[in-house]
């Protein structure tokens, strides 16, 4: 019994072998389409699922990452500055902040988010920006909204292709 | 001519007769199937297990008279009607579910399985049902439902977390 059973290793769980296509299949359904009214809009079943997802493992995080930054949906204007920091934080953390990274300084590097080297270009991820369909109507005349927005567009690895802003004036 | 019994071969293969219009409801079937022409010659499925392809089967058995699926010229129509998770019919809803204790293995087979054989609607099924599962979870909680390892570092884990705080839940 004992060589049957070496011989026959069980093969692994049906979900290690499920591709990144079929992974990127299931994730889409937390970014339907902003004119679908029947989905399901909120954070919860958008933007979070897809960040657990992306926090479950290795391969798993490939897969969310790209649905998640492809599209982002922001909810609100702190959200959407905590976006534009880990943009830039690509940016920053490229060559050259490495030439610069052996001047001493005081404050510890991982605390200052300018400093932050990202696991992704996310900036290189980002294809549409669309604010319109998830702010509230009350934080669209912010003006830390203008400011983020500038800062983002600033980013020279944006990759963007479009951008919903009609709301600003 | 559609009448006609093919063999499917299972991983295992033990050989499975099927109408051919059933076993049409397979895009990678039908190709063959159309390529071969008539023919007693049994079709291996080696990445298909014998439980499996029975579900499989049974699943198209039930949808004989649906529609083909759109070709991939049409795919833009058929993608913004899979978006929507909360309308699976209550048939494929039974189906999907299986037996409890087995479920998700099942689940992420049956989708294997679906890919392979190329049966879009329930490909289509399996995913859905995936993301009305992971819905609301933490990430643990999902490791835990599908029985997932974490191999992330708790710096690289710490990191992700960081850089999408922006898409947490409120």
């Amino acid at each position: 019994m004992t060589t049957a059973q070496k011989e026959k290793t069980p093969p692994p769980p049906a979900v290690s072998r499920i591709p990144p296509e079929l992974l990127l299949q299931i994730f889409d359904h937390f970014d339907p389409n902003h004119n679908d009214t029947t989905a399901h809009l909120s954070a919860t079943s958008t933007t979070a699922s897809l960040r657990a997802c992306a926090l479950v493992c290795k391969r798993w995080n490939m897969a969310a990452t790209r649905v998640l930054w492809r599209k982002p949906r922001v909810y609100d204007v702190t959200r959407f500055g905590k976006l534009v920091d880990v943009v830039e934080g690509h940016w920053k953390g490229s060559k050259v902040v490495e030439v610069d990274d052996p001047i001493p300084t005081d404050r510890s590097p991982t605390k200052s988010p300018k400093r932050m080297t990202v696991t992704y270009p996310y900036a290189t991820y980002l294809s549409h920006l669309s604010l319109s369909p998830t702010l509230p109507e009350t934080s669209r005349h912010s003006t830390d909204l203008s400011t983020h927005l500038s800062r983002l567009l600033s980013v020279t690895t944006l990759n963007l292709t479009s951008l919903d802003i009609s709301f600003c004036k | 001519m559609s009448d006609t019994l093919v063999t499917l071969t299972s991983q295992e293969g033990k050989p499975e007769q099927v109408p051919r219009r059933i076993a049409e409801r397979s895009t990678l079937l039908k190709n063959m199937l159309e390529d071969v022409g008539e023919s007693n010659q049994p079709i291996p499925l080696p990445n298909v297990s014998h439980k499996i392809l029975k579900r499989v089967l049974e699943y198209c058995i039930h949808h004989k008279d649906d529609p083909q699926p759109p070709s991939d010229d049409d795919k833009d129509s058929f993608d913004s009607s899979r978006k929507r998770s909360d309308d699976i019919d209550e048939w494929d809803q039974k189906f999907i579910k299986g037996k409890e204790e087995e479920h998700n293995e099942e689940l992420f087979q049956i989708i294997l399985a679906a890919n392979y054989l190329d049966i879009k609607p329930l490909l289509d099924l399996g995913c859905k049902t995936v993301a009305n599962m992971i819905k609301g979870k933490s990430p643990e909680q999902i490791r835990e439902m599908f029985n997932i390892e974490n191999d992330f570092t708790p710096e690289e884990e710490d990191q992700i977390r960081r850089e999408n705080e922006w898409a947490a839940d409120a």
